[in-house]
């Protein structure tokens, strides 16, 4: 599996990918003084005491960051296996004498850890940054914890998964109408409905939690039955 | 090494398993129906080990069809195909490891250069197979194909003549027992076709390489193949060696080709 996956990262060279995550994790970042920023910026908001807790800051921008890194995903995916299963590109990826599943495993890892990774990576350093820049000049008025930081992280863990998940399942949708479009479409529409889940039990985690394994065993069917499909095509 | 050394020391003729199967490739009443339209019908063929077999038809006959189906990559709705000895759904993927092929148009990552996607279609080549060929044949199959020069630019660069090479190359590199072939000239010059004539006389006739090719152009089937075969409207309507075929019918070997691909004229199988 190793080496499929090195042999996809070859053809597929990740820079674009990489510029796109360092995008995404730039805007969580500004996203969340932003945030932050808010009891500052409009006094008279009548939520603004919940922007001035660390919990439902770090939610927030755990949730905007899922739907940015789900679309991520979803074009990755697009990009990795609904144009690659094609009619005409097919043809050359049934043509190498390794198992059909296994090189689709290979790309559905790529499409499912990429933005999971880099969800966590920007997750840990816009989460990290803020809450070193509380401790030089607090823009919140909370206090921060060893309770919230271990939430945060619970919360980061959950939301990057979700994110991963999401993306495999948009992937999969573009692939049954063979159109990379829609799977893109698809991310957007999952993403909106699966963050307005997750904000509705924002700053408690085992809501993410459960969010996180009801989207990892929908992945897991959508990996199935797209492994079912590759199998079966005929080109 | 030059290309010829590369010849001799990586198609080094019949060995081991294969050399136990005279028949490269035999289909026993091959049939594939797309909804209710029957595309191959009841096909019969075989092709010798060692030998240049051309597969003639006119567009829409089953010619890809055939072959797709030689390589697994449609299923059969009956009969039987069997590829060095394995059926072509059960062994699918030994087939696919002795086997080098260029179907249809020819695809490649295009932003990528063609030594990189020989290198790439090597190392699948090598997962499958369990065993490396070492990375040098990727420079040899391009002098080879005549593509040595222009080896590191991108593949979206290239003419149609220098993909059909490159997919040429493709097909060669892991050193194949069979090469399946749809219209390898496509596209070529008459230098270039005149070239991949002489390379294919040579992979079959000294390196006992299988060849089985397409192509519309009767004045090359004549000169590069063994046996020619004709299929028309999903039926092989006739089976012959080429040199019978020549001695019979040359004052009229153009005219009966084409009835023969027009589904007129008796069946010679």
């Amino acid at each position: 599996m190793y080496n499929l996956i090195r042999l996809e990262i070859l053809k597929y060279r990740l820079r674009p990918w990489h510029r796109a995550a360092v995008g995404c994790g730039i805007a969580l970042i500004a996203f969340q003084y932003f945030m932050a920023a808010i009891p500052y910026l409009d006094p008279s908001e009548g939520d603004s005491a919940l922007f001035a807790s660390y919990d439902f800051l770090i939610s927030l921008n755990h949730i905007l960051g899922t739907a940015m890194f789900t679309i991520l995903g979803s074009v990755m995916g697009a990009r990795l296996i609904v144009e690659a299963y094609g009619d005409k590109k097919a043809v050359l990826l049934f043509s190498y004498p390794v198992s059909r599943k296994r090189i689709l495993g290979g790309k559905l890892l790529i499409v499912f850890a990429y933005p999971t990774a880099a969800m966590a990576v920007w997750g840990l350093v816009s989460d990290g940054l803020f809450f070193f820049t509380e401790q030089i000049f607090p823009i919140c008025r909370d206090q921060l914890t060893v309770q919230i930081l271990f939430t945060a992280f619970i919360s980061l863990i959950c939301h990057c998964v979700i994110a991963g998940a999401l993306g495999i399942q948009a992937t999969w949708l573009g692939f049954i109408k063979k159109s990379v479009s829609a799977a893109i479409v698809s991310s957007v529409i999952l993403a909106t409905v699966i963050c307005q889940v997750l904000s509705a039990g924002i700053s408690f985690w085992p809501t993410a939690a459960l969010t996180a394994v009801i989207c990892i065993a929908g992945a897991g069917a959508a990996g199935a039955d797209l492994g079912r499909r590759v199998q079966n095509m005929e080109v | 090494m030059c290309a010829m050394e590369f010849l001799e020391r990586n198609f080094s003729g019949v060995s081991g398993k294969d050399a136990v199967h005279s028949k490269a490739v035999c289909t026993q009443e091959l049939t594939k129906v797309f909804g209710r339209r029957e595309v191959i019908s009841k096909c019969s063929m075989t092709v010798e080990q060692g030998t240049i077999y051309g597969f003639l038809g006119k567009n829409g006959a089953g010619k890809t069809t055939m072959f797709k189906l030689l390589l697994g990559l449609l299923k059969p709705t009956a009969g039987t195909a069997k590829v060095l000895g394995n059926d072509s759904i059960r062994d699918n993927q030994k087939i696919l490891g002795l086997t080098g092929s260029m179907i249809e148009t020819p695809v490649f990552y295009e932003h990528l250069p063609a030594r990189e996607n020989l290198r790439i279609h090597l190392a699948y080549m090598n997962l499958g197979r369990g065993h490396d060929i070492c990375e040098n044949a990727v420079d040899h199959v391009l002098d080879l194909t005549g593509l040595g020069d222009v080896g590191n630019d991108p593949v979206q660069a290239f003419s149609l003549g220098m993909r059909q090479r490159l997919a040429l190359a493709r097909a060669l590199i892991h050193r194949p027992r069979l090469l399946i072939l749809d219209e390898p000239t496509n596209g070529l010059d008459p230098a270039g076709i005149r070239e991949m004539r002489s390379l294919f006389h040579q992979l079959a006739h000294q390196e006992k390489i299988t060849i089985l090719l397409s192509s519309h152009l009767l004045s090359e089937v004549v000169q590069v193949t063994d046996r020619i075969g004709v299929i028309a409207g999903g039926r092989i309507v006739l089976e012959m060696d080429t040199a019978d075929l020549w001695r019979e019918h040359s004052r009229d070997f153009e005219d009966f080709l084409i009835e023969a691909m027009e589904g007129r004229g008796e069946r010679h199988v």
